[in-house]
């Protein structure tokens, strides 16, 4: 990282960790506008949300404040995709389907989740809350996903994943298609992965791109 | 001894004949009444048969109340969805409007158009309402009723959802104080109206004065001013339940609020320190949480609370609870047995 892109990294932690939304999205854009793409993401977002997510994995900074770090990466993102001159590379990366999982409602770890994997370069697509398990396999396929993430936040939901699990195998797609689950319980109770079917979790959103790639590589993608 | 009698001992820090001891058994009764839970959360005579097998099966010393606190949120305007093991769920949010009526915008009040008589009217709240009363009958005398409702610094996120809440917490003030304020409102006229009905206390998972969750400037800042203001004028004694998170660290922010008479904890809270933190006034609760029963065999449960036990054996203000959220449906009876058991032994 060169010395404007450290001090730019230093000015964006200090922002997101206050919750100034608007300030780190100055910040961002300016410099979006002054070195394209590619630098902006990876020279500065990137390492700014594992700086963060690494504090978050240690419980030392909140909930709100990993969601202000969604908001910002959702908000370059939207900007991006909002340029004239297009923006190769970002949006037509490997494709990730994510979804509550059938009964569950609580989106908000899925949305965040979606954010991060779009900075990490990943073709998102959200299938919001409630999704039955065939939903889940038949856009994996449409889609040509190598992965799919589930969100559920409580025990009950969380075991309607075994359903996608059960999908996958019985169209024959478990070395095609890993699944990867998420939510509250499940950092709760790591052994829940298992019971379900899962085939890897992450502890925190910002962990999940890492997890993503480590299944996408599994399935071969 | 009665369940009521432990209980007020423990409130006036005498030992009784034992522990108090409970288990959040709300959702399971529907289980042990073999009553649909579409049924079993509108109907509060439904309610009260699951919950006289509960203290038929088990003989806790507290009999709660529903938790389903979804219901509150659709007197606000929010859908819910209906499962067949687990407690009523938002599944639409409600709109701004739905929620405040004509009062709509940020910084307009509603609260010469709130009515309490007519809220408390909504299914939700006369269900909750009516299934104290027919507990408090039931239960007179033998055990105290606890009433289960939704913190006010919590409402909007269950009303509109968490990412709506943090949205206008974090950047829009002066909607929160809006929602805060409506808020307010229907947690002292629900809680007025659940200690009418003999509800002994009300608990109140607490989410959103979590440092964890919205970080401890906001926590000291706008929550803790708030929820002082709201909980000096509870019309019943409330118990600060730890939510989903240990209280342990964070206790001393809340030391110091009004109207609470006990503090519901994580089961990996350390309660010697609770204990060291909150002085000898409150009430301490918990020992095991309750989600987790379901997948920890007899013994384990029986190890997890001897060691409660013998943390907690020279406080006299300590109630065996579980903590969390409530046993699940597909629990073992006998995991409740020997959870309970080793809690009153």
């Amino acid at each position: 990282m060169n010395e404007p892109d450290a001090d730019i990294s230093e000015r964006l932690y200090a922002a997101i960790l206050a919750a100034r939304r608007e300030e780190a999205d100055a910040l961002l854009f300016e410099f979006l506008d002054r070195e394209g793409t590619e630098a902006t993401l990876r020279g500065v977002l990137e390492p700014v949300l594992a700086r963060i997510g690494e504090r978050w994995g240690r419980d030392r900074i909140s909930l709100a404040v990993a969601y202000v770090a969604g908001k910002v990466a959702e908000d370059l993102i939207e900007r991006i995709l909002s340029r004239a001159d297009g923006t190769p590379g970002l949006a037509q990366g490997r494709a990730a389907v994510l979804g509550n999982a059938e009964d569950d409602y609580h989106g908000l770890g899925r949305r965040m989740v979606a954010a991060f994997l779009r900075v990490a370069g990943w073709r998102v697509v959200d299938l919001g809350c409630d999704v039955l398990p065939e939903a889940f396999v038949d856009a994996a396929l449409a889609e040509g996903a190598s992965v799919v993430g589930v969100s559920a936040m409580m025990l009950t939901n969380a075991k309607n994943i075994a359903a996608v699990r059960r999908e996958i195998d019985r169209r024959g797609l478990g070395s095609r298609i890993k699944l990867a689950v998420g939510g509250a319980v499940f950092v709760m109770r790591p052994e829940l992965v298992a019971e379900v079917g899962g085939d890897g979790s992450a502890a925190t959103a910002m962990e999940a791109p890492a997890l993503f790639e480590r299944l996408a590589r599994e399935a071969g993608a | 001894m009665t369940g009521l009698e432990r209980v007020g001992a423990a409130l006036q820090g005498r030992f009784a004949d034992r522990r108090a001891a409970t288990a959040t058994l709300s959702l399971y009764g529907a289980r042990l009444a073999g009553i649909a839970l579409s049924r079993y959360y509108r109907d509060p005579e439904a309610y009260r048969l699951g919950q006289a097998a509960v203290v038929e099966r088990f003989d806790p010393d507290i009999v709660f109340a529903p938790f389903a606190l979804a219901l509150e949120a659709e007197a606000c305007g929010a859908g819910l969805a209906f499962f067949d093991k687990a407690p009523p769920n938002v599944r639409k949010p409600a709109t701004l409007e739905g929620f405040l009526g004509g009062a709509a915008e940020p910084g307009a009040e509603e609260a010469g158009s709130f009515d309490a008589a007519r809220f408390l009217d909504e299914p939700g709240p006369a269900y909750l309402l009516e299934s104290i009363r027919l507990l408090a009958r039931d239960n007179a005398g033998s055990r105290p009723v606890a009433a289960i409702l939704t913190c006010p610094c919590d409402l909007p996120a269950l009303v509109f959802g968490l990412d709506a809440w943090l949205e206008t917490l974090l950047f829009d003030p002066p909607r929160a104080e809006t929602l805060l304020a409506a808020a307010e409102r229907r947690f002292l006229a629900l809680a007025e109206a659940c200690a009418e009905a003999g509800a002994m206390f009300a608990a109140m998972p607490v989410m959103f004065a979590q440092p964890k969750i919205i970080g401890e400037e906001l926590v000291k800042a706008q929550i803790i001013p708030y929820i002082s203001r709201v909980f000096a004028r509870a019309p019943c004694p409330l118990v600060f339940h730890h939510g989903a998170n240990p209280l342990g660290e964070i206790l001393a922010l809340f030391k110091e609020l009004p109207g609470i008479a006990g503090f519901a904890m994580d089961e990996r809270d350390d309660f010697r320190r609770a204990r060291s933190v909150l002085g000898p006034g409150p009430l301490l609760l918990g020992g095991v949480n309750g989600p987790l029963v379901e997948g920890r065999g007899p013994e384990r449960l029986r190890s997890m609370v001897a060691a409660v036990r013998e943390a907690t054996a020279d406080d006299p203000r300590y109630v065996f609870a579980t903590g969390a959220a409530d046993l699940p449906y597909d629990t073992d009876p006998g995991h409740i047995d020997a959870l309970l058991g080793a809690a009153r032994a």
